[in-house]
């Protein structure tokens, strides 16, 4: 957490370790799904994908990822775009996960 | 919205296609049907109606109707449309049973006599109704998203598949019932011939090209796996839709001209076309297995493949027979084993996968981020559930042997084998549903655990007391509802995803 009580762009990163894409039970950070975070006076701005476009549980990633978020000491506003391009691919899994997984 | 809204009455849909393929095993197992009744006798007709109109057609229709969306990343033309299309179609069903069963010789033929008689076309027209409003509303916003992802071309010749059949098996009824309807000539040659035409264009058109398309975007999806197919995709599709369309048309206009020996051999050619755009398809998804990059597969996704054996041995079964030259009897192994052992395998397994994670959506999705929420993975019980896999996938092929033998005491007993694997598999199923306290309290403590194989709940239970003991870390400037103790990563929180890395 910085000086002025916002958490660093690390923490957040860190907590959205705890939101997960609920059918690879795999969290959204070692997944490659969150392309950005920035954080600026308390207001976080996160810039995420999903692995299938249209898929049913999308909102409530989403959702869970503005949720857990705002729950962080000295966030006051959270912004989530989801956005498509690039494409998600498994190759943008941290190695951690392509272990998981099983290609590594 | 990103996402697709969940249909409500998918789960209603596949509770209903469940019961009926239950209640089709038991009529089986009971010896009233084929191979222990003769293949037109009345409760046999009952048997493949419930088999086809009763389960896969709902099967299909619930899968559809939340995977289309998901193809086409738009909701549904109409949302509130499937749940009376569902209730005509199950009240259209009873009528049909009812009517079949009033048929010559049939249980129901001296009681209720011609009164009973009308139940067929009355109930055929329910039926009809209900699909037909399900069509329209796939349709409708499959056209509306076109141009379409080979999923989504595989769903719409599926349907095109549906019309043809819905149509001419309404027809074959009224034929039966109401002899006077069409000329006698015509008539005659629909009853004698239209019904292998009927069965082409619903276990090959409707029931295969939409398992074609649901399997290729659930098996990629699951798997890791590239869903684009490229030029193998596209061939395997194009054989099969236009191969069996061709079958389709220019048989059933052979039958009524004998004498134009084109239309015969445009008939074959389409078969072999379509047989083998089938075998182009099932060498497609071997290689997109290999090229996948999920290494452990889930359950839903190692008896797909088992679902995809079959299908290549039902389809060089079926060549077989054809080139031997066999009537209607020889393909009924062939159909046995299509029914049973490649789409409701597929279906099942994939029941597997889609039932949990609509559950998942239905209780856990809005409390993600808020609180633990458990994985799709840690709602089944792989490890239970196997066994029952396992048991129907053997009783379908043992099933197909008894047909072709024939062996009616076998044929019945594994039938009984089935509707034990069935209700096994709906056990499971059910505790998918089930509310647990053990995973209520825990929430996702299992996180990234490999959910392949693996029972998830010793995982999540372990974590229970972690998950009780951590105290909630939020800010205090965003008020919203209590939510249960989430880890403060503020706080240095404990990796809750990670207990296998």
């Amino acid at each position: 957490m910085s000086d002025t009580g916002e958490p660093s762009v690390e923490t957040v990163r860190e907590a959205l370790r705890e939101v997960y894409d609920p059918e690879l039970g795999y969290n959204i950070v070692d997944l490659g799904l969150v392309y950005g975070i920035a954080v600026e006076d308390g207001r976080v701005e996160i810039t995420m994908t999903m692995t299938t476009p249209g898929c049913p549980a999308a909102d409530y990633i989403e959702e869970g990822t503005r949720e857990r978020v705002a729950m962080l000491d000295g966030v006051h506003d959270v912004a989530v775009q989801v956005v498509w391009s690039p494409p998600w691919t498994p190759d943008m899994m941290s190695d951690d996960a392509k272990r998981h997984f099983g290609f590594a | 919205m990103l996402g697709v809204r969940v249909q409500r009455w998918t789960l209603r849909y596949f509770a209903v296609a469940l019961a009926a393929l239950a209640l089709a095993l038991a009529l089986v197992a009971a010896g009233v049907s084929y191979p222990a009744a003769p293949i037109l006798a009345p409760a046999t007709l009952v048997t493949v109606h419930l088999l086809t109109l009763g389960w896969l057609t709902p099967l299909m229709l619930g899968a559809l109707s939340q995977l289309v969306p998901v193809i086409t990343r738009r909701q549904l033309a109409s949302d509130g449309a499937p749940g009376p299309a569902l209730a005509l179609l199950v009240v259209g069903l009873g009528a049909m049973l009812v009517g079949f069963l009033a048929l010559g010789g049939g249980p129901l033929a001296a009681p209720f006599g011609t009164a009973a008689d009308l139940a067929l076309p009355i109930g055929g027209a329910l039926v009809v109704s209900g699909v037909g409003v399900n069509a329209v509303n796939l349709a409708v916003t499959l056209w509306r998203a076109r141009p379409l992802p080979l999923s989504g071309r595989y769903a719409a010749a599926a349907l095109a598949f549906l019309a043809a059949t819905v149509l001419l098996g309404l027809t074959l009824a009224a034929t039966l019932t109401v002899p006077t309807l069409l000329p006698p000539v015509l008539a005659a040659t629909l009853a004698g011939e239209g019904l292998p035409f009927h069965v082409l264009a619903g276990v090959g058109g409707w029931f295969t090209l939409t398992a074609m398309g649901v399997g290729l975007k659930l098996l990629a999806m699951f798997t890791l796996a590239p869903e684009e197919r490229g030029r193998s995709g596209d061939a395997a599709f194009l054989l099969t839709a236009v191969g069996l369309g061709l079958a389709f048309v220019a048989g059933l206009a052979a039958t009524f001209a004998p004498a134009a020996r084109a239309l015969g051999m445009l008939a074959d050619m389409g078969l072999g076309a379509a047989t083998l755009g089938v075998a182009v398809f099932v060498a497609d998804m071997a290689i997109m297995y290999r090229q996948r990059r999920r290494r452990a597969l889930e359950l839903n996704a190692r008896f797909g493949a088992w679902a995809l054996a079959l299908l290549a041995l039902a389809l060089g079964w079926g060549l077989v027979a054809r080139l031997a030259g066999g009537g209607m009897a020889a393909f009924a192994p062939v159909v046995a084993l299509a029914l049973m052992g490649w789409l409701s395998g597929l279906g099942l397994s994939q029941l597997y996968k889609i039932v949990p994670f609509l559950t998942w959506i239905e209780r856990y999705g809005a409390r993600m981020g808020r609180e633990r929420v458990p994985r799709v993975q840690d709602l089944v019980r792989e490890g239970q559930a196997k066994p029952w896999f396992v048991l129907w996938f053997v009783g379908a092929l043992v099933l197909s042997l008894a047909v072709a033998a024939p062996a009616p005491d076998l044929a019945r007993a594994s039938a009984l084998a089935l509707l034990i694997a069935l209700a096994g598999i709906a056990w499971e199923l059910a505790h998918s549903r089930r509310v647990r306290p053990e995973i209520l309290a825990a929430g996702n403590g299992a996180g990234t655990g490999d959910s392949a194989g693996a029972g998830s709940g010793a995982s999540v239970g372990s974590n229970a007391a972690a998950a009780a003991a951590v105290p909630l870390g939020r800010s205090a400037a965003l008020p919203r509802p209590a939510p249960a103790p989430l880890t403060p990563t503020t706080k240095g929180g404990a990796n809750h995803g990670n207990e296998r890395r």
